[in-house]
């Protein structure tokens, strides 16, 4: 289900076709500048199809003809929805906290994704590195990713090929889980064989904020590395150029918004040295070995839990949309009360479950098929 | 001027008649869409002014500096009569189907240049990504209005589901709750509205109008026996006034009532859905204008064909369900005061219907090897790859294909050319298949039911319809007295002419004109063009029919053809005298049955005086033909399985005889085979022939 808001929102702001003969949609900045003046006055994105305000810095006309491309959004969607994508824009309940936070007015304003949508709540570590990456760094990847799925931990990378795959591959076939920060054709993604199995099994979400559809751009693939970083606990840079590229660029863009901490090898490249030098840390040699703890690198933040998702997983097939009482979970999980208390609050902190007045837990409804709205103002916050 | 001054003054343009009015609901739509923006479901029956309502609101809406409409409607023949009706209100229209796709630019030009009011497609085109790309995505972004025709196709509990029809109930579900839809159908029970409503979401408006068409006179008789039923048929539209429509349920009975009564020297057609546009249209034109007594149609001559003086429509087979009967029956007697509607029943009738309620749905094996082979596939897989792969007809593959794009969270999506796998799992729904069948069987016996009612005819189809509120008609035969003629015995002589009809089909088997791909016949290195091909041959009756297929069968599962056969095949050789005249027989031989046909043969032989030859070995015990399912295959499971055994074959014309004949493949390869060994003519002759079932 999509929300009116949203409804707005894509109407405004979409690239619904493959090639566009009509007016150009919003840029994140022109919905930026719309929404403040819609906020201010205290107004709601649905609220402009009854009445454009005249305080609004665009062209009204331009506002107008997007917001009448009902039956083109309508195609859109149905495509979208058969390939079992869901969209979801920054005013639905069900959008990742961690962007909302972290990334404020230059979180997308739509996203478009396949899979679980709990695991984009709990983000994870993320592994970046560039394409020309050696043999080694990208066997370097692969380990890394199978010590994450060892671990529990949530691998969060672009889905590009070289270390991206890699690392994720490395956690995936481990029986980890996944996050793949997409920069285009989300939909074809969706569809290749070499992520889909993992999709069905719920062990991979993949996520993107430019439409399904759409081609590569490098616009679209520098935009992608924020999204990565802000959605990890911690981020490890493989390979990087030195002083160019968009690996380079992005964990520079990190470093200087202190989204997670940064971490590269040393004797990996000029480009990782650089970084070292440059305020990232230095990743401990130790990192594959058995017994390092990979939550030790997200210093105070925690670093995303596979088994919080499979917990969470499992409380919905167990509640059913009832309520119930910590005593009442202990009996059915057979889990550690101190355990349970600490998902159970990292649930709450994260909007996925509340405690009623009467301390009864209850989740939230799958977040995908969510109608609830937050309150417009933390599109703004 | 009041926008609904502009509407009546458009009204009366549309239908030439400058003083007419909007009938109730006419405005109330147009208003509904135009001003409040509203999605509505009009129910009226067809004659009712639906496509008045779609043209004017299209033309207010361009008056008003809006998009233009959509228009999605399933058959050829609503779209022309649409077509010309727009035209008359100044309504610029374009209409896109799988024909005309050197159009499409022009198209897309006008489009983005704003010329176009009102694009007609069929829901097919939906599917169809390239269409969606290059002409639908452009239209869409300034799209006003959005109109669906026949909307009951939309529920599957509907009599006429379509499959195609799921995509366009999502895509009024996603489209924003300001714009307006029209969606509109003639027949739709309480059942399938509340279906309608609940796919496109329940904010539609539903507006209802009364379905009973007074000047019908509803008339029905059982009479078993195929022969009697078209002597029957004869006398009675001899008799008949005006010019009418007769159904069949299948394209070969169209046909073969059409040759019946053409045979007796009256002016009926056959229309078919296997007709090319350009005759359907013709054939159509020919009825409009009274120039034929009747066309003798399948359902293809369906939705939208309108004649408001047709005078009566006569069913030669029972439909499925009560709305099937309804709609088509309802089609006479728009305009005039009187007109028939008569029902016949036939023997076969229950298992033509069971056919077609067991093979609505595709084979659940079928479906899950075609899906198997897309999730197999690293890049996705082209439909004719699936053909390669799948041992099925073509048509059931697609409908198999068509119903996984379809699902509501898809297994398999289209992009560009290539199937591909979704990450989603396939739930088939089988208790929903259930039910649904459940449910056609149901529909048929209430027809069973209909079909002997000792009350009002009409109240009955009424009341099955949803209207509770109708009276007694007074004018059907529970009401009033039907014409002596109905009634009457039916005159012997003519009895046995049928039947005699019946028993001289003499179909015609058409020689094949291409191989297959390379790969069918490796070992016998065929490929390209037949040249030349053999000559046409003959086959004495359809598998099953009422005049030899009875014989056939029971022969053939004794394995013993009875020498009535063999006189009524020579008789046909005699009625074919094909020249240059075969010198001597032969025959295709089995290894499963080596004496069925070869017996047959000799006697057949024997009687036509000439010589016989076992020139054929079979070297090679292949699969049973009538397990192959697509012409690759039948082709495929051939190769290299005969030879010719015989070192002087006479270099003379040939009859090459077998008991039934299917894809024709068989005959093809025996052909080249004979040809090569310097044969010159080959006459294929058959006892029956089970294509076209």
């Amino acid at each position: 289900m999509i929300t009116p808001d949203t409804e707005v929102t894509l109407l405004l702001c979409a690239r619904l076709q493959k090639k566009s003969t009509g007016t150009k949609p919003l840029t994140p900045g022109e919905w930026n500048n719309l929404a403040e003046v819609l906020y201010n006055k205290g107004l709601r994105p649905q609220s402009l199809v009854d009445k454009i305000p005249s305080e609004i810095p665009l062209d009204a006309g331009r506002l107008q003809e997007l917001l009448g491309r009902g039956a083109a959004l309508s195609l859109a969607i149905e495509r979208w929805n058969q390939a079992g994508i869901w969209i979801l824009s920054r005013s639905d309940r069900g959008y990742p906290s961690l962007w909302r936070k972290r990334l404020k007015k230059s979180a997308p304003p739509i996203l478009y994704g396949v899979g679980n949508l709990d695991r984009l709540r709990l983000g994870g570590l993320g592994v970046v590195g560039s394409r020309d990456a050696s043999d080694d760094d990208l066997r370097f990847a692969h380990k890394l990713g199978a010590q994450c799925a060892a671990q529990s931990v949530v691998v969060v990378s672009g889905g590009a090929r070289g270390v991206d795959e890699q690392a994720m591959m490395g956690g995936l076939n481990n029986g980890g889980d996944s996050i793949g920060v997409l920069s285009h054709d989300l939909m074809r993604a969706s569809t290749n064989k070499k992520w889909r199995s993992h999709i069905r099994e719920n062990r991979l979400t993949l996520v993107s904020a430019a439409s399904p559809s759409s081609g590569f751009n490098p616009g679209l693939a520098m935009a992608r590395n924020k999204l990565i970083y802000s959605l990890s606990h911690a981020a490890v840079v493989i390979a990087t150029g030195l002083e160019n590229g968009g690996t380079w660029t992005g964990a520079l863009e990190n470093l200087k918004a202190r989204w997670a901490p940064l971490y590269a090898r040393r004797n990996a490249g000029q480009g990782c040295a650089a970084l070292l030098s440059k305020g990232a840390r230095e990743l401990p040699s130790s990192v594959l070995a058995p017994d390092f703890q990979i939550v030790s690198l997200a210093g105070i933040y925690d670093v995303g839990d596979s088994l919080l998702i499979r917990f969470f997983e499992l409380l919905r097939e167990q509640m059913r949309g009832k309520a119930l009482t910590l005593g009442e979970l202990i009996q059915i999980f057979q889990l550690h009360p101190e355990q349970l208390q600490i998902w159970l609050e990292k649930g709450t902190s994260e909007g996925l479950l509340v405690q009623n007045s009467d301390g009864k837990f209850a989740l939230l409804e799958d977040m995908t098929k969510e109608c609830g709205q937050l309150e417009f103002s933390l599109d703004m916050e | 001027m009041s926008l609904k001054e502009d509407g009546l003054k458009y009204l009366r343009t549309a239908t030439t008649n400058p003083t007419a009015r909007f009938r109730p609901g006419q405005w109330e739509a147009i208003q509904a869409v135009v001003v409040r923006k509203e999605r509505v479901l009009v129910v009226q029956r067809t004659g009712w002014g639906k496509s008045l309502v779609y043209f004017i609101a299209t033309k207010l809406n361009r008056d008003l500096g809006r998009g233009p409409t959509l228009i999605i409607s399933p058959l050829l023949s609503l779209m022309r009569d649409q077509v010309r009706a727009a035209k008359r209100v100044g309504i610029r229209v374009a209409r896109i189907d799988s024909s005309n796709t050197e159009h499409w630019d022009e198209i897309y030009d006008r489009l983005l240049s704003n010329k176009i009011d009102l694009l007609l497609i069929s829901p097919e085109r939906l599917a169809n990504q390239r269409f969606r790309d290059e002409v639908l995505d452009p239209l869409a972004e300034s799209l006003a209005l959005l109109v669906v025709d026949e909307a009951h196709c939309i529920s599957d509990w509907g009599h006429d589901f379509r499959p195609d029809y799921r995509r366009i109930a999502r895509v009024i579900r996603n489209l924003p709750t300001f714009f307006p839809v029209l969606a509109t159908t003639a027949t739709a029970n309480e059942r399938v509205i509340a279906d309608i409503q609940s796919q496109m979401g329940s904010e539609i408006l539903v507006q209802r109008g009364q379905l009973i068409r007074t000047s019908l006179k509803l008339f029905n008789k059982v009479i078993r026996d195929t022969g009697e039923r078209l002597a029957w048929l004869e006398k009675v539209v001899r008799r008949l006034e005006g010019s009418g429509i007769i159904y069949a349920l299948t394209v070969r009975d169209a046909e073969l009532v059409a040759d019946w009564l053409r045979l007796k020297g009256l002016n009926v057609e056959p229309y078919t859905g296997q007709m090319e546009n350009e005759t359907r249209i013709e054939l159509e034109d020919a009825l409009l204008k009274n120039e034929v007594k009747a066309l003798v149609a399948t359902s293809a001559l369906g939705m939208g064909f309108d004649k408001p003086d047709l005078k009566f429509v006569i069913h030669y087979q029972t439909p499925q369900s009560v709305i099937h009967y309804y709609q088509q029956v309802g089609r006479a007697g728009r305009a005039v005061s009187d007109a028939w509607g008569i029902l016949l029943s036939g023997e076969e009738d229950e298992e033509i219907v069971s056919f077609f309620i067991d093979k609505a749905f595709p084979d659940d094996e079928l479906v899950a090897e075609i899906l198997e082979l897309v999730t197999e596939a690293d890049e996705g897989l082209k439909r004719g790859e699936i053909l390669d792969l799948c041992n099925a007809k073509a048509s059931t593959v697609d409908k198999a294909l068509k119903m996984l794009l379809l699902e509501e969270a898809a297994p398999v999506i289209k992009i560009g050319s290539a199937y591909q796998r979704t990450a989603q799992e396939y739930r088939p729904d089988k208790e929903r298949i259930q039910q649904i069948c459940e449910l056609r069987w149901s529909e048929w016996r209430q027809m069973q039911d209909y079909l002997v009612h000792p009350k009002c005819l009409m109240a009955f189809l009424a009341s099955a319809l949803g209207d509770v509120s109708a009276s007694n008609c007074e004018r059907c035969m529970s009401c009033s007295q039907a014409p002596d003629f109905f009634s009457e015995p039916i005159d012997r002589a003519a009895v046995l002419e049928a039947q005699r009809f019946l028993k001289r089909l003499d179909l015609t088997i058409v020689p094949r004109k291409q191989w297959p791909k390379p790969t069918c016949f490796e070992t016998y290195e065929w490929s390209g063009n037949i040249v030349p091909t053999n000559a046409e041959g003959k086959a004495l009756a359809r598998w099953q029919d009422p005049g030899w297929g009875d014989l056939v069968r029971a022969g053939k599962s004794r394995g013993h053809f009875s020498d009535e056969l063999v006189q009524a095949t020579a008789q046909l050789f005699g009625r074919w005298s094909p020249n240059p005249r075969p010198k001597w027989v032969t025959y295709v031989p089995s290894l499963r049955n080596p004496e069925l046909v070869a017996d047959f043969a000799r006697r057949l032989a024997r009687s036509l005086a000439l010589p016989i030859y076992d020139c054929i070995a079979k070297i090679y015990d292949n699969e049973q033909q009538k397990t192959m399912h697509n012409s690759n295959y039948q082709a495929w499971n051939l190769d290299g399985v005969f030879e010719i055994q015989l070192d002087d074959v006479p270099n003379q014309p040939v009859l090459l005889v077998d008991d039934v004949v299917d894809s024709g493949w068989t005959f093809t390869v025996l052909g080249q085979l004979l040809r090569d060994a310097g044969v010159p003519t080959i006459y294929p002759l058959a006892l029956a022939d089970t294509s076209n079932m």
